[in-house]
């Protein structure tokens, strides 16, 4: 009996949903199960019992839930955090510079948010967000005196805005570079 | 009934905490490629899983650096990937197995010593 439609098509949906990890880890694979199918299927026939084929591709579960497991830990080890979900797509070739820049640049716009916020506490009257009459420039920091011209946004909102935005981004750098990392080790 | 449903229970459980070592320990001192691994394991009763368990197993056991993947073609036959164990693998099944028999020892001791505690 000709079973390979059946088989065929198993393994072009699992290709699929393989489509995530690099071509030469998914054709691995996707080599080693069908392999393994036609062995199965090779014995049967040797002994001469009945095929289910049907029963021999549940047992690797459907295309999707095995891919799943494949690329959860090909990926990350552990699942990729909510929101990151396009990394999946990064190759692995983060550069020193990328993954570095990118823990500076988030790190410290992060500090600096939530410094501004705590300022605002003990300084209310030089620590602050102003902006122009006409929109075309925006102050943010420590001044002796507040702009000229200026009206000034937020007020005493920027003490727990700041300090949230800062935590929220110093949150995301992290998990932004313990993605990064996992293309950084393999 | 409910003394089957709680040894298979007990199976799936245990199972899931020593798969690891089950894969490296089926590996010693030999070769298998993935349906000689699953027939093996699946003669054995607390021991059979699927292939579904087993695949993605191999991998992450392969990418972990504790086994070993080659592809062999023997005659005619297809080409089948055989796995074996790293000097890493043989290394973290000898902690293992240590572990797994202090386990066992310790349980034994348990269920030899019932009653009131002596020490």
């Amino acid at each position: 009996m000709n079973y390979d439609r059946q088989i065929n098509q198993y393994l072009i949906t699992l290709a699929q949903y393989m489509s995530r990890l690099d071509t030469q880890q998914a054709n691995e694979v996707i080599r080693e199960i069908e392999s393994h199918i036609y062995d199965v299927i090779d014995n049967a026939e040797i002994e001469g019992r009945p095929i289910a084929i049907d029963e021999v591709l549940a047992r690797f579960g459907s295309p999707r839930q095995l891919a799943q497991q494949y690329s959860d830990h090909l990926l990350m080890g552990t699942p990729p955090p909510p929101g990151f979900t396009a990394l999946r797509k990064i190759k692995k070739s983060v550069t020193a510079g990328v993954f570095y820049g990118s823990g500076i640049v988030g790190y410290i716009l992060g500090a600096v948010l939530i410094i501004i916020g705590i300022l605002k506490v003990f300084m209310p009257e030089s620590v602050g967000v102003w902006v122009n009459d006409h929109g075309q420039s925006i102050i943010l920091g420590v001044v002796e005196q507040a702009p000229l011209s200026s009206d000034e946004l937020l007020g005493i909102w920027l003490i727990p805005v700041g300090i949230a935005t800062g935590s929220l981004i110093t949150y995301l750098t992290y998990r932004l570079l313990s993605v990064l990392k996992q293309y950084r080790e393999h | 009934m409910e003394k089957d449903n709680s040894a298979a229970k007990w199976d799936v459980q245990l199972r899931k905490g020593t798969l690891d070592m089950v894969i490296l320990a089926a590996l010693k001192g030999r070769s298998l490629y993935g349906l000689a691994l699953l027939n093996l394991l699946q003669k054995l009763e607390t021991t059979a899983i699927t292939e579904g368990t087993l695949y993605p197993l191999l991998d992450r056991l392969k990418k972990e650096g504790v086994v070993s993947a080659q592809w062999v073609q023997e005659g005619t036959t297809r080409p089948r990937k055989y796995y074996s164990l790293t000097p890493e693998g043989k290394a973290k099944l000898n902690i293992l197995t240590e572990r797994w028999r202090k386990s066992v020892s310790d349980m034994e001791f348990l269920l030899a010593n019932p009653g009131p505690a002596t020490f």
